[in-house]
């Protein structure tokens, strides 16, 4: 987001670049919430080994789905 | 070198003077000519083009739109996040009713702690990449 605002001149559109990194700020901070609340409301060893590898999973949905485009230009 | 560079973040304007400035020096067979032909501007008037040179010609390939993969992605995202929210404040559930007690052995405590500071370590860098 600072990025994007101190450098306009380096984007075709300084608002997507910085709506992206404001997207991932806002799912960073949800899935630590979350994260808290279901593992304080984990009973047992493996319901908290769990739901921490679910979102675990979930959090790093963006690198996988990045990895898979490597190759491709944006604007 | 220094061409290919410019050209990758040039706009319309800065096109043209380059090509203009190409036939005046008659370097290339491309030029002038297949300007019109290769600044093309999208629908929505946004110039998001890569042009580089190959084999002496002139090859133009638009870039993909970042913004609906992001959306969509961040869609995915909100919505798996929600449904283990849903289900963690659900009353019915007994991960509701296990808010309310107190962990039955310190083992519990000591793994919520593990798996809270390493997801909290391992989110530290996109978030810092987001800001």
């Amino acid at each position: 987001m600072k990025y994007a605002l101190n450098h306009p001149y380096k984007f075709v559109s300084w608002q997507v670049a910085f709506t992206t990194g404001f997207l991932q700020v806002i799912m960073v901070l949800l899935v630590e919430g979350i994260n808290f609340v279901v593992i304080q409301a984990s009973a047992s060893v493996l319901d908290v080994v769990m739901n921490f590898l679910a979102l675990a999973v979930i959090a790093d949905f963006d690198n996988l789905f990045y990895s898979s485009l490597i190759g491709e230009k944006y604007k | 070198m220094y061409s290919l560079l410019y050209l990758a973040y040039a706009s319309k304007p800065q096109l043209e003077a380059f090509f203009e400035a190409e036939d005046e020096d008659d370097h290339s067979e491309g030029g002038r000519r297949n300007l019109d032909q290769i600044v093309e501007e999208d629908e929505s008037g946004e110039e998001g083009m890569e042009i580089f040179i190959r084999e002496g010609c002139y090859v133009v390939q638009k870039r993909q739109e970042l913004m609906s993969s992001v959306i969509l992605l961040c869609i995915c995202q909100i919505v798996l996040v929600v449904l283990i929210f849903v289900q963690a404040i659900n009353p019915s559930s007994d991960l509701f009713n296990d808010l309310s007690s107190f962990p039955e052995s310190p083992v519990i405590v000591i793994a919520r702690f593990i798996c809270a500071i390493v997801l909290h370590m391992s989110l530290q860098g996109e978030l810092s990449q987001g800001m």
